[in-house]
């Protein structure tokens, strides 16, 4: 059998993707900033930083501190809030050749609805990633990723209200980690990606106290590779629908171990921040991969269902 | 695209002060090409994972497909890229930042320059030059030793005022001393473009000066910082009371509009 070019393509939620790797929210900003280094219509996708309903200042500094292999960050969610979104930064959204996943993220139950139904009903947005994750800012993320329950209620209530299809952002900052994957999938989420960052800590022992200012932030980077990797084996031997997978890809066989692990795409975040030519990198990496082994496209990567 | 992700290599890395203060030429057309004045590189000082971020430093000249940066050995990331020999290539992505802004109807510019703060100051003194914008510099050292980045200045052929922290060269006290004395008050009344790069409290004392006499003026910032582009949030400061991008708005901000007592008491 001869393949000449393979089919890098993925299905998800009935949306196609070019390829399966996708920048992830936060890294990415709002596509404009890596705009001006190359093509971003290359990707199979990116996610826009977190959006709320109104603009958030952000965590006061120092927000970032290097780590080993890897960073942590508090930055607290800052964004331009829905108003500023719709009329600035989706114009430039809306003329793109790439899935545009808009990353919401709420104080109440009614905050992450209302936002699901605004955004949804713009044109040139793909998909709503919602954010039940964030270990930098109270109630706005992990307090609703941590209880099956409210997942549920809460993923119930965005489905309701959002006209395109949902991806759920699970925390790793859990014991749950399958229980809450299954409780957005029963209220019909229709992806999950995880996993986010890793709640840790940094101190400076001159000044004796925390290097950041909101003293723990989210680790990042490839030292939580194997962390992220085990919870996407987890997720994906649990649920049925697709898992997008992400935590330290910094490159092409990073992103492969991912897929086989049973994440039907990728994501790549702090990567972006060594080389931000990394995900064509990935992309083609993967192509090569699949040309040398004679395989015809991703799906076949991926490793069964153990049952 | 204006900016570039590539391998560049490395043709001077020498040792202004010995383990301390390095002056490094890289060989980049495209960079000699588009850097402005202010504006800074990122720069992978390994290409393992390990330190993870790249390091950003002010572009200190750029000419003849070549630009120079002038830097600190403070930490894991400038101590491995101090050991780097020519010839060998480093991964660099820039021209990054919004630089200084030039005025051409102001017919001076004074500079106060601390420290390393005279990486960028450099680059800007001579592209003022160019625009027959004549340049004046007032350098704060901590020492004589440190004082060697002063060098390329003397050969502008500029007039130049020297401060030294413990007396060694130049006059005692910090360069802002020197403000409110003799030199300060000619300068004041002459409505000159002030630009400023240096530790934080200096600036701040540059910028309560200039306030105080009516003056406008540029201030480089620094900040720990991760992406380089725009787009992690890391690296910002209080400007006119909003967070800003030292890595995009920046790091060049207008000095009166900086809320320089962010984070004074910790």
């Amino acid at each position: 059998m001869k393949i000449n070019k393979p089919n890098l393509s993925v299905t998800i939620a009935g949306v196609k993707f070019k390829n399966p790797v996708i920048a992830a929210s936060g890294c990415f900003g709002y596509g404009q900033e890596y705009a001006e280094i190359f093509d971003i219509n290359k990707l199979g996708g990116f996610v826009v930083k977190g959006i709320s309903l109104k603009p958030q200042q952000g965590n006061k500094t120092p927000r970032i501190v290097e780590t080993p292999s890897g960073m942590l960050n508090a930055i607290g969610l800052q964004n331009v809030g829905l108003e500023v979104f719709i009329k600035e930064k989706l114009p430039f959204l809306k003329k793109l050749d790439t899935n545009v996943i808009v990353n919401i993220y709420g104080k109440k139950i009614e905050e992450y609805a209302e936002l699901a139904e605004k955004i949804s009903g713009e044109k040139g947005i793909s998909f709503l990633e919602v954010n039940i994750s964030c270990p930098n800012v109270e109630k706005g993320g992990m307090a609703f990723g941590h209880d099956p329950e409210v997942v549920y209620k809460l993923v119930k209530e965005v489905k309701k209200r959002s006209k395109i299809p949902v991806i759920v952002k699970l925390s790793p900052n859990t014991d749950k980690i399958t229980e809450i994957a299954k409780s957005a999938e029963d209220a019909g989420a229709d992806a999950v990606s995880l996993i986010n960052t890793i709640l840790g800590m940094a101190i400076d022992i001159e000044k004796r106290k925390p290097v950041l200012a909101n003293i723990t932030g989210g680790l990042s980077g490839p030292a939580i590779k194997p962390v992220a990797l085990r919870m996407v084996w987890q997720v994906a031997q649990t649920v049925k629908i697709p898992v997008i997978g992400m935590g330290g890809i910094t490159d092409c066989s990073g992103a492969l171990e991912f897929i086989i692990a049973g994440a039907a795409a990728v994501q790549v975040g702090t990567a972006n921040f060594i080389n931000p030519l990394v995900t064509l990198e990935v992309i083609e990496g993967i192509g090569s991969y699949l040309k040398k082994h004679k395989l015809r496209n991703i799906s076949s990567l991926t490793i069964q269902k153990t049952a | 695209m204006k900016i570039n992700q590539q391998n560049i290599r490395i043709i001077r890395n020498i040792a202004l002060v010995p383990d301390k203060i390095f002056l490094m030429e890289l060989e980049s057309a495209h960079l000699s090409r588009e850097a402005k004045p202010g504006q800074f590189i990122e720069v992978r000082c390994v290409q393992t994972l390990d330190p993870l971020l790249p390091r950003p430093f002010s572009i200190h000249d750029a000419e003849d497909n070549k630009i120079k940066i002038l830097y600190q050995v403070v930490g894991e990331g400038t101590k491995l890229l101090s050991l780097k020999r020519p010839g060998d290539e480093i991964s660099v992505l820039g021209p990054l930042g919004t630089g200084f802004s030039v005025d051409k109807k102001k017919k001076k510019a004074i500079l106060f320059a601390g420290g390393m703060g005279a990486a960028p100051l450099y680059f800007l003194a001579r592209k003022l030059i160019e625009k027959n914008i004549d340049v004046e510099l007032y350098f704060g050292t901590r020492n004589k030793e440190n004082l060697i980045t002063i060098n390329p200045f003397k050969k502008l052929g500029i007039k130049i005022h020297i401060a030294s922290e413990d007396g060694s060269c130049g006059e005692k006290g910090m360069i802002t001393c020197l403000l409110n004395n003799k030199v300060g008050a000619p300068i004041a009344s002459s409505g000159q473009s002030i630009f400023t790069c240096g530790p934080r409290p200096m600036m701040k004392e540059i910028a309560r000066w200039a306030l105080k006499n009516n003056l406008t003026g540029q201030a480089s910032l620094e900040k720990e910082m991760a992406c380089g582009v725009g787009v992690c949030l890391g690296c910002v400061v209080k400007i006119k009371g909003d967070y800003k991008r030292v890595c995009k708005d920046g790091p060049v901000f207008d000095i009166n509009e900086v809320d320089w007592e962010e984070n004074e008491n910790k």
